[in-house]
């Protein structure tokens, strides 16, 4: 049936979408925060659907922290891209490559 | 001749996954209702599969070739509702309602910063009308489609004999696996208090300050009594 294999197409597809926009939005912090969600989306696909075709539950458990993992790094960024923007005009990713704590 | 080819299509897609000389029932065959019960609920959850899955990728694509950010982002949140379809298909409805939770807090996350970046650019550059209404107005119409044709496609999924998972989830999530837990939440709870501490830290990336994001996060003086004087009178 197609949910047995379909799921790794979409999760493949998904991934290099992702990917792909990661590495073009250069000046565009959000569009990666938004590219690397749809990688984690893809990651979360695969250990869904691993976990349902090997009747597995640490599968499940996988997928949710991974969840948290991405909630953490959407909060972190968030925070860096609050900070950013209130000291500097600009927000391209080649602007504040000189970071420091 | 257009639903034959069509039926082709994901005949051959479909055949793709089969397992075990495991055969599709033949489009004539269900049109008799001779199919069981097992083989159109096949069949329905083959069709919400495909359906999700092309638009978690629609939208993943326009997500990412968006130039306005917050379409990018509500269409980031449209592809992970997607995505939470094909899991809620695969038959893991708890992961899948996680999964519709985060994103939502994802996307309320990154609509503020986008909110925040729009507000540091106003000084800088004009401010063009972006199509945010055309763009949601489709968005719904999308979801609405979507959720009418899950009513109309069986909405028992195939695998419904997993209905009882969401409790064995939650047995390992808090027994077998109550450390991982623990300490995800704990990462959570660092990157809140980190976010924070980044957020009021100054001279951060060496900049010189930004006056026009400083002067859109003071409220404006409002005088009450002042406007309370100027208030008509009945």
């Amino acid at each position: 049936m197609t949910l047995g294999s379909g799921f790794l197409v979409l999760a493949a597809v998904l991934f290099v979408i992702g990917l792909l926009g990661a590495l073009l939005s250069r000046d565009r912090p959000i569009a990666l925060i938004v590219s690397v969600h749809l990688i984690v989306l893809a990651a979360v696909l695969n250990f869904a659907g691993f976990a349902v075709v090997h009747d597995n539950v640490t599968g499940h458990v996988f997928a949710v922290l991974a969840f948290v993992v991405s909630l953490a790094h959407v909060v972190l960024l968030g925070g860096l891209l609050f900070g950013v923007l209130r000291n500097n005009e600009s927000t391209s990713l080649d602007d504040i490559d000189n970071l420091r704590g | 001749m257009v639903a034959g080819a069509v039926w082709r299509v994901w005949h051959g897609v479909a055949a793709v996954g089969l397992a075990q000389g495991e055969a599709l029932p033949p489009v004539r065959y269900l049109r008799r209702g001779k199919a069981s019960r097992l083989q159109q609920l096949m069949v329905g959850a083959d069709l919400l599969f495909i359906l999700f899955a092309v638009c978690a990728v629609g939208a993943a694509v326009l997500a990412v070739l968006a130039h306005d950010e917050a379409n990018g982002v509500a269409f980031l949140a449209l592809s992970a509702l997607n995505g939470a379809g094909v899991v809620a298909v695969l038959g893991a409805d708890f992961l899948a309602l996680f999964a519709v939770t985060g994103y939502l807090f994802t996307a309320l996350v990154l609509l503020m910063g986008v909110a925040l970046f729009f507000r540091a650019q106003a000084g800088s550059q004009p401010q063009t009308a972006a199509p945010w209404g055309r763009v949601f107005a489709l968005l719904t119409v999308i979801l609405a489609a979507q959720f009418a044709a899950v009513l109309l496609i069986d909405g028992e999924f195939v695998l419904s004999a997993q209905a009882a998972i969401s409790t064995t989830i939650t047995d390992a999530l808090f027994g077998a696996h109550g450390v991982s837990l623990l300490l995800a939440g704990l990462v959570l709870l660092s990157a809140v208090i980190g976010a924070a501490m980044v957020a009021v830290r100054p001279n951060i990336a060496g900049g010189d300050g930004n006056d026009a994001f400083d002067e859109g996060l003071v409220l404006k003086d409002i005088d009450l009594d002042e406007d309370a004087a100027q208030a008509p009178r009945r």
